[in-house]
Formats: structure tokens, sequence, C-alpha cells
């Protein structure tokens, strides 16, 4: 007897719903560096307006000009950005710059062992000529177009706060004023959490039910089978059905079942109350390998 | 601000694995000393031995897998001799999670901190889940015989560690500041370490059933799979492992889901280490209907788990190699 088999486990999918947010493949905080470029003859400041607003220059010439640095690794934060001095005179300044929270020579190269700002460290590579700015072309406040400068003869060293880097041939000087902290903000309303936090919790529960819970059926069905010497037969047929291989045990379990059946049937029989039947039993068990 | 890391912690904390690894071997050794010269099970005949089947099939376990009636009926189901190869294995396997257990807590000492915070750590905690697992169903089941086939993949696992994974303790990445750390990565370890037992269950059923096979066609087969279990006892513990493990990774995927809202502000984001670690859980889940199903017993349903595990691993190495994602704390470069 074949019944038809039915999952033992609940399970729903509990973990598939899309948040509202799209997942962030920039990191959402990282350091903002400022640095004072002072240049002769005049001492100038970096003027252009940037997005977003915080980082929106100050117009005052020799003004520490905030930069803001995008981290290259969100395991160490290793932030690069650039800094652009386009009033600069006699030629405009650029500066391509890596920033190391925790600067660490390794091997003779520097690199930021720590996200946080435990040693900072500014290291610039400086550049004169045309930022290109005028040119029309868009530019990114994050990358320096150097085809029209050149690089100036400076090894670049790692700044610490509040040191400062003369720039060759009486360009100027550069000062790395400090660092900031910056996050970007992300708002968001999802009204499903709770929902499916406790539809997760009940989920739970459900599984750990379906997995203790020992499901199993057994049904028994007389029907009459025609007569024999005047006596009406009756087939007995009983049978079962695990749910689950969790529950072990059920063959035992039947055939104390069956065997109790056919005992009490037999005292019936003996005691004359009942009509002589015939006993069978066909056993299903889920359990076929 | 940040404490200084406890540097004779930290290098306590070395030696203690290297011990370990060496301790893991030399059980290894001996399991699989019980496997070449220990003493024969008495070999019976197929007609006792199906009695014998059946009886183990029902003895009566109404209870989680994880807490079956102990006694007559388990130990009757997987019984192996114990001999003195045994008894080495077991001795240097406990003496080796001794020391297993304590590096894991003086490497938490030396930096202050949960020790599970980058790819070493992890894999020293799950190769730990693992052991503890087998000892308990060596303990409960007798499964002593799973000793030399858990104890490869751990010992590889901490020789990795050891080598390639190796990460000097240190500070927690500020990112996983966070009591969830304590909470989600403990039931990922523990589950990941139940699976890695259930998956090696399954790989020696698989051969012991073509074993059987072999046997069963009158091809003969010999050596050491004489001595493994019959492949329904192997089947069947593989199956309460799994059944075990896999509310506990459902709980850790959904702790991860909680600190994911917390730290993100979402829950689910579609970050590769959740997407793998759903996939993983739907094909565990898969396993388990599987099993429930007529005609994908035995071989397929024990494919289906190799799958999964595939997955498991894909996502502890794969995605924190390979992939960039928000989890990639592994602390590889």
């Amino acid at each position: 007897m074949v019944s038809p088999t039915r999952s033992p486990l609940t399970i729903s999918t509990i973990l598939a719903a899309p948040s509202a947010l799209a997942t962030c493949s920039r990191s959402p905080y990282g350091w903002t560096g400022s640095a004072r470029v002072t240049c002769s003859p005049v001492r100038c400041g970096e003027t252009r307006r940037r997005s977003p607003p915080p980082f929106a220059a100050r117009q005052r010439p020799a003004a520490p000009c905030d930069a803001p640095f995008l981290p290259a690794s969100t395991t160490d934060f290793t932030s690069e950005g650039v800094i652009k001095v386009p009033d600069a005179r006699p030629q405009q300044l650029g500066f391509a710059g890596v920033f190391l929270p925790t600067a660490v020579d390794v091997g003779g190269r520097l690199e930021s062992a720590f996200p946080a700002p435990l040693r900072p460290a500014v290291s610039l590579v400086s550049y004169a000529g045309n930022l290109g700015l005028d040119s029309g072309a868009p530019q990114s406040v994050y990358q320096l177009n150097t085809a029209a400068m050149r690089r100036l003869p400076i090894a670049p060293r790692p700044l610490v706060p509040g040191q400062s880097m003369k720039l060759p041939n009486g360009a100027g000087s550069v000062t790395f004023t400090g660092y900031r902290q910056w996050i970007s903000v992300q708002v968001t309303y999802d009204p499903g959490r709770l929902p499916a936090l406790v539809s997760a919790m009940v989920a739970v529960a459900g599984l750990l039910l379906s997995f203790l819970v020992r499901r199993r059926r057994v049904f028994v069905r007389a029907r009459p089978a025609g007569e024999a010497g005047g006596e009406a037969l009756t087939v007995v047929e009983v049978g079962g059905l695990a749910r689950s291989d969790v529950a072990g045990g059920f063959e035992e379990e039947f055939a104390a079942l069956t065997a109790a059946l056919r005992a009490a049937h037999e005292a019936a029989a003996d005691t004359g109350r009942g009509p002589a039947a015939l006993a069978r039993e066909s056993m299903t068990h889920d359990d076929r390998k | 601000m940040i404490v200084p890391v406890n540097m004779g912690m930290a290098r306590l904390s070395d030696h203690f694995l290297l011990l370990t690894v060496v301790l893991y071997s030399l059980a290894m050794l001996a399991y699989a000393g019980e496997l070449a010269y220990g003493r024969r099970q008495v070999k019976r005949a197929a007609s006792q031995r199906e009695p014998e089947l059946a009886l183990a099939g029902a003895s009566g376990k109404r209870a989680a897998p994880a807490a079956p009636t102990a006694g007559g009926g388990g130990a009757a189901e997987v019984a192996s001799p114990v001999g003195p190869w045994v008894r080495a294995g077991l001795a240097l396997t406990v003496a080796g999670l001794a020391t297993h257990v304590l590096g894991i807590v003086t490497r938490g000492l030396a930096a202050h901190r949960v020790p599970w915070g980058n790819m070493y750590e992890f894999v020293t905690a799950i190769t730990c889940g693992a052991v503890i697992v087998f000892l308990a169903l060596a303990l409960r089941y007798r499964a002593y015989f799973l000793g030399l086939f858990v104890m490869v993949p751990v010992v590889l696992g901490l020789g990795l560690c050891a080598t390639v994974l190796y990460t000097a303790a240190g500070p927690l990445m500020p990112a996983l500041h966070s009591y969830w750390i304590a909470i989600h990565v403990t039931a990922a370890a523990v589950s990941s370490g139940i699976f890695i037992v259930a998956a090696t269950a399954t790989m020696m059923y698989l051969f012991a059933d073509r074993h059987a096979r072999l046997v069963a066609a009158g091809a003969g087969g010999g050596g050491i799979m004489r001595r493994l279990p019959k492949p329904e006892v192997l089947d069947r513990l593989a199956y309460r492992t799994v059944v075990f493990g896999f509310p506990i990774w459902t709980f850790a995927v959904i702790a991860g889901a909680i600190w994911a809202d917390q730290a993100w502000g979402r829950y689910w984001g579609w970050d590769p280490k959740e997407t793998w670690a759903f996939i993983t859980w739907v094909a565990y889940a898969g396993f388990l209907h599987a099993r429930a199903t007529a005609g994908w017993r035995g071989r397929k349903a024990a494919y289906v788990q190799l799958a999964a595990f595939g997955c498991l691993m894909f996502n502890l190495v794969g995605v924190n190699i390979w992939v960039t994602g928000l989890h990639s704390y592994a602390g590889i470069s």
C-alpha cells in the first residue's frame, strides 16, 4: 500500500525579501583630509565649489581646503583623493594623495594597517601646469587630469598632521592641517522589518516542531468479505505511515498495534461474541530503502 | 581607545594551536591504525544482520536527534569495537580539543574580544566545533569510525590556518563592534562544524554504499571498507547531524539579518555572503526534503547534501577571498 508521501518539513522562505535599500558598493564613511596650500607670489586656497556640500571649500585665500578622500579599501580605509589649486601662480597646482589612517612601513611601502586613525599620514604626489578646468570638459573632484601637467621633482613622503612639504622652485608649500571623519547617511523606512522578524521566528519554531514532533498515522479498515460456512467474514486491514524518518521505531510500534488487534480479535472469537473474521495486516511504512 | 594586544597571550595561543595540530594528526594516525590493524568486527551473515537493523531503527528515538535515547539502541546501531587504537585516538582527540579550546580562549584574551573576527579565527572555531560534534557522536553512538574522516578536514583546516590564513592577533575591525558578533558568528561556526561532520558521514555513506552494492553483486570488495558500518547507519547518522545543524544555521542567518539591520540599515541586501548563506540554506532544506521524498533517498539525497556542503564551503572560502562584499573581514590580502 503506497500512500503519497508528504514533506515532513515545513520550511517557508523567510529571507528572500529584497530590501528597499540598494547595497552600498562604496563605503558609506571615510576620511576627509584638509590641506593648506601656500604658494608664491600669492597665497591661495582651494576655490572650486564641490558637491556634496560638506566639502564645499572656503573662499578665503590660504584657508585650509577640505578635500574629500574616498576609501579605496573598506578593510583598512586607505583613501584616495586629489587637491586642485587653480589659483596658484605662476602655474596651477594639483596633488594626488593617498591617506593612510594607520600608516605602517611594509618593506619600504606605506600601507594602512587599521581603519581607525592611529597613525594618520597623507602621501602627496605634486603636479604643476594646467588643471584643464577651463577646457569646458567636466571633471571629477576625485581625479586629476595630468595631461597638461608635469610632476614636480619631489619625492612623495608621508605627511603627518601639522607637517609641511616645500615645493621645489619656490612654488610654495603644502601643509597637512588635519582630517575629519565623514559619513554619508541613507535613511530608510521599511515597515516590513517587524513582520519579517516575526515570520522568521515563527518559521524557526515550525522547523523545530517538525523535527521534534514524531508524526505517524495508523488506520484500521474492516470490510465484509463474503461468507464461509454460514458465517460472515470480515477482512481487517491495518495500515500505517510514518511521516518523517526522524521518528524511529515505527515498525516496532506498528507490529505491537497489529498484535494487540489480533489478540483482541481472538479473545472476542473465543468468547463467541464476534463473527469469525479473517485478519490481515498490511503495513505501509514510508521507509523505503 | 584600543587596548594593545597582549603579545604573551597571542604567542601562547599560537603555540596551543600548533600543539593542537600535532595532537589531532596523531589522533588521525591512531584512527587510521584502527582501520588498518584494529580488531576485526565479528562477521555476521546477512540474514542475521537484518533484524539488528530493524531493531536499531526501532530503538525508539523520539526526541531530537541531538538527544536520542542513549544506551542500548543507539549503541547497538553503530557499535564498533573499542580497541587500543580507538582509545588512543579518543585520548589524543580529547587532549587536542583541550589545547584547541585553550588556543581560542588565549587568542580572545590576547586581543580582548570574541576570538572570531577574521577568517583565521573563524576556521579555528569551526574546526573546534567539528571536533566537539565528532566527540559527542563518538560518545553517544560509539561512532568512532568517523574519527579518521573527521580529523582529515580538521587537520587540513588548522594547517591552512597556521600557514595561509594566519593573521596576527589584533583589534577587531571597527565595523564588527557589536555584541551580535558573539551571537551570529558563534551560531555560524557551530553549524558549520556540524555540517562538516555530516558531510564526512555522507562521504563515508557513499563509499560504504558502493561497497555494499559490490558485495551484493558478488564482486567482493574488501580492504578497510569491511570495517565501515553499514550504509544505512551512516545515512541515518548524516541525516540526524544535518537535522541538528539546520536550525542552528537558520538561526545564524536570521541573527545575521538582525545585525545587518542594525549595522547597515537593512536586514537583507543580497551581499555576496548573505546570498550564499541563503543558497546554502536552500540547499540543505533541499536535502531534508529529498530525504522525505520517495525516490530521492540514499545516494541522490547524499549528493544533494554534498552540494549544500559545497555551497557552505564556497561561502566560507570563496566569498571571503575572491568576492568583495560587506563581509570582507577575512584579513587576507
